[in-house]
This record gives structure tokens, C-alpha cells and sequence, in this order.
């Protein structure tokens, strides 16, 4: 397989059981990149995914959710998700407060944190009436 | 406690609960963590968590680490990790979470310094 380009796009249903499914496709089709690196990537679709399913979908299962993803020279990726939630523009959230989160434990609101700390660039379009396209583009290192 | 998905075994050593944690922590499986140390947690606040067959690690796992160490702390007790692969403490290091646990490269050592 020549590896300098790559491009696949994966389907899920908006089921947390298919955050498995979908990191096993990444690591297997991105198994040509340093296990850290690619945790990472895998980590921010995870992410992306459990917060589509969990607030956009609301855990209904009866939804989509499309991922694009483009590998240019082992150097650059781009990942495009699609889904049909309502608006939710990821690169306008604010980063949470950490030390708040380490001092009261507070369990959730550190997936998108983690997102921005790991791609380089975030780009948003909202889709009408309602659906997000979030395309993310990370320098491979 | 177990799925396809991760796996949880747990015992008590000298008064300390250690939980030997399999697989992969994310949305899905983060709440049966959470069911076991609510449980645990009454009991024994004192907490190891063996992470060596941990594989994967996503925001809603390290979450639940989180909130149980200040509820241990709160009781008087501690939760420490033990032997986290590298693509794990990789997560808790891009959050600066990792000085906040104390880490121990074996459970044994763990043991002995809550015990």
C-alpha cells in the first residue's frame, strides 16, 4: 500500500459501544505512525465521538456520524467528522479551568482541553438546519 | 467486573482495596470504574490502581481518577496508580495531571507506602 497518501472514511452509529470499533480501524490503518503520536489521533476522535454521541446525539442511537480521514506524505492529517447534532462550533469552547478540575475532582470537561492541546488547527462549518463539519489538521511528528 | 471492553479485579491487602484495571478506559466503560470505587471507596479509602494492562485512556477515565483521589483524600486515604504504559501517562501528562498522583512502578511499593 503506498503510504505517502492515504484516505478512508469510516460510518458509526452515535452508540458509545463504537468508540472500539472506530479506534481499532484508526490504529490500524495509521499503524505506519509512532505508537504516542497515533494515540493521540486516536484520543481526539475518541473524543470528538463521546461528545457528538453523549451531548449532540443525546445517546440516541438512531444517528451518523462520518469521519473522513486524509493522510498527506506522513506528514500532515486531516480528519473531517460529519454529523447531524445541533450546532456546536468546538473551536469557540473555552479550555476548562484545571487546577479546578484537580482540586474538586470534577470528572468530565477535559476531552475537548485535551483536542485543542493535540491538533494544530481547528476549523468549523456548520451544516443547514443543523450538523457540524469539524475538520482538524494535525502535523505528524 | 468485566466487558469486551475492560476489565476490573480487586482485592485487600493490609486494609488496602488494590483494583487491577484491564483494557480500555473511555465514555463507554468509565462508569464501571466509577460503580466499583463508589463502592470501594466507603470501605477502603485507601486505593491502588493497577494500570499495567491498561492500554487506552481517554478524558472520561482520567475523570474518574480524579474525582476518586479527592474523595479518597477527603477520607483520610490516598489512590495511587501503578504502572502506566506510556501511551497512558502520555494523557495524564497533556493534561498536567501527573504530578497530582502518586505513581509507583510496583503494587507491592504501593502497598506498603498507604499501608
Amino acid at each position: 500500500m503506498d503510504e505517502s497518501k492515504i484516505n478512508f472514511k469510516i460510518v458509526v452509529k452515535s452508540e458509545l459501544s463504537e468508540l472500539d470499533r472506530i479506534r481499532s480501524v484508526l490504529e490500524d490503518k495509521l499503524h505506519f505512525i509512532e505508537l504516542i503520536e497515533r494515540n493521540r489521533i486516536v484520543l481526539v476522535v475518541d473524543e470528538i465521538l463521546s461528545n457528538i454521541i453523549e451531548h449532540g446525539y443525546k445517546l440516541n442511537p438512531n444517528n451518523l456520524i462520518e469521519i473522513e480521514v486524509e493522510v498527506l506524505n506522513q506528514e500532515e492529517i486531516i480528519i473531517k467528522i460529519y454529523d447531524d447534532a445541533p450546532h456546536f462550533d468546538l473551536s469557540k469552547t473555552s479550555n476548562p479551568n484545571l487546577m479546578e478540575h484537580s482540586t474538586e475532582g470534577k470528572p468530565r470537561g477535559l476531552g475537548l482541553f485535551l483536542v485543542r492541546s493535540i491538533v494544530d488547527e481547528i476549523q468549523y462549518q456548520p451544516k443547514y438546519p443543523q450538523g457540524n463539519i469539524n475538520i482538524l489538521i494535525k502535523k505528524i511528528n | 467486573m468485566s466487558n469486551s471492553d475492560l476489565k476490573i479485579a480487586q482485592n485487600v491487602q493490609n486494609n488496602v482495596c488494590v483494583l487491577t484495571i484491564e483494557g480500555k478506559l473511555d465514555a463507554k466503560t468509565a462508569p464501571e470504574l466509577t460503580s466499583i470505587l463508589s463502592t470501594t471507596i466507603t470501605k477502603y479509602p485507601k486505593i491502588v490502581c493497577n494500570l499495567e494492562k491498561l492500554n487506552y485512556i481517554a478524558s472520561a477515565g482520567i475523570g474518574v481518577f480524579l474525582k476518586f483521589l479527592q474523595e479518597a483524600k477527603s477520607k483520610k486515604g490516598d489512590l495511587v496508580l501503578v504502572g502506566l504504559q506510556k501511551q497512558v501517562k502520555d494523557v495524564f501528562d497533556l493534561l498536567k495531571f501527573t504530578n497530582l498522583f502518586k505513581i509507583y512502578s510496583k503494587t507491592e511499593d504501593a502497598i506498603k507506602e498507604l499501608s
